[in-house]
């Protein structure tokens, strides 16, 4: 019994040496962290503001087509002025689009990107380069977003405006007899 | 040692998640904007333009040939570059003679008109300008005279028998070319099918009104008579 006694007496003195010790050194710690003196110093209000990207055209909302009676050897033919006009520059500008109907595997497209024309007239349109020639259906099918878009022009000042024309003619072949296609043209500008 | 590989792990792979989600916005644009254009739209007329060219048989011609009450019109343009006679039995010129008529459309002699006839595999579309281009000549070449000729569309059965007439006219013209000249005559704008099976056929008379029988070239390069279709 006074072995057993002695035993636990040595165990709680242990114990409790150990408690002190912790609670000095957590007094310890708390007491050096903190600055003795302390002082702030505060740089004027910032300010953040956002530069832009902005694209527009002029169709005023009208569709470039509403080709009606199409028949081999005979084009229609619509520029669109596209204008980069964001603060945010060099900006990429890329053309994609969507296209339907068993017209379209039949309609030759050919799209070509330079100056003068504008919306419904493309008087004095002086081509720079051609975008796209090939299908209508295959312009829909390899360009539908911007990864696959096709690089049009990099806007590096601001306002930067260019004439994209479009040239649509239905191929010679009896199976675009009496069929329709539809197409939409999105152009997008990335900073 | 497997502690320190246990503790070199996930920290590698937290490295690798930071440089990830580090690096990515790098290749996402800042900012975008698009346009559009509304959709367009795009309707292909129901017959495109073609033509059916007047042809002999054999065609392209080799030689001079009797005359023959129907002649095949096919879209096959004409390769032959010598005008060959085509009613030996009436004369020795080259081309065909179709003499004078008396009844129209309802002339019964086979000297007095001529028939073209184009057996339709599938149905065939007629919607929109029809226009007979025909290469032509007063008999003899003769200056100063009037010609007349009657001309009929026609919708038939294979054999060329049990017609439904789909348009016709009469071209006349004073004086009637002299030497060989393409005339061109307006059938009319048309909306009609020919069903598979059956023939469309052109009829060119001479008509009554005509001071003198007339001659007709076809079948060559150089006198492709067509039918057009726009």
């Amino acid at each position: 019994m006074t072995t057993h006694y002695r035993k636990l007496m040595i165990e709680l003195t242990r114990v409790g040496a150990i408690g002190v010790a912790l609670v000095v050194l957590v007094l310890l710690v708390v007491t050096r962290s903190e600055a003795a003196f302390s002082d702030t110093t505060a740089s004027a209000a910032n300010a953040f503001a956002t530069g832009t990207v902005e694209l527009g055209d002029d169709d005023a909302g009208s569709a470039m087509f509403s080709a009606s009676g199409m028949e081999p050897g005979t084009p229609v033919v619509a520029c669109l002025t596209i204008t980069y006009s964001g603060t945010l520059t060099p900006a990429g500008v890329r053309m994609y689009g969507s296209t339907s109907g068993a017209l379209a595997p039949y309609l030759d497209t050919t799209i070509e990107i330079g100056a003068g024309g504008s919306f419904g007239d493309c008087t004095g349109f002086a081509p720079a380069s051609t975008l796209y020639s090939g299908t209508l259906s295959n312009f829909g099918a390899t360009h539908a977003n911007w990864a696959t878009g096709l690089a049009t022009f990099t806007a590096s000042a601001n306002p930067t405006a260019h004439t994209v024309k479009f040239t649509v003619d239905v191929q010679s072949n009896n199976a675009a007899q009496g069929v329709a296609a539809a197409a939409t043209f999105t152009f997008e500008a990335q900073s | 040692m497997r502690r320190l590989r246990n503790l070199l792990v996930p920290v590698g792979l937290a490295v690798a998640g930071l440089a990830i989600v580090t690096l990515m916005p790098a290749t996402e644009a800042a900012f975008s904007n698009t346009t559009a254009n509304p959709a367009s739209n795009f309707a292909a007329v129901a017959t495109f333009p073609h033509a059916l060219f007047l042809h002999n048989d054999p065609s392209p011609p080799v030689g001079d040939t009797t005359s023959q009450l129907r002649l095949p019109l096919d879209s096959t343009a004409p390769t032959g570059t010598i005008l060959r006679n085509y009613d030996s039995e009436r004369d020795a010129a080259p081309g065909l003679v179709v003499y004078k008529g008396n009844d129209g459309l309802a002339e019964a002699n086979p000297t007095k008109f001529q028939r073209w006839r184009h057996v339709t595999a599938s149905a065939f579309t007629i919607d929109g300008d029809v226009t007979l281009h025909l290469w032509t000549a007063m008999q003899d070449f003769d200056p100063a005279k009037r010609g007349a000729i009657i001309i009929g569309l026609l919708d038939c059965d294979s054999g060329g028998a049990s017609c439904s007439l789909i348009a016709s006219t009469t071209f006349t013209e004073t004086p009637w070319p002299s030497s060989w000249e393409e005339r061109s005559i307006d059938l009319g704008t048309l909306s009609y099918v020919v069903s598979a099976g059956r023939a469309l056929v052109i009829h060119v008379g001479t008509d009554s009104l005509s001071d003198d029988d007339l001659w007709f070239a076809y079948d060559t390069n150089s006198f492709d008579s067509r039918l057009e279709f726009s």
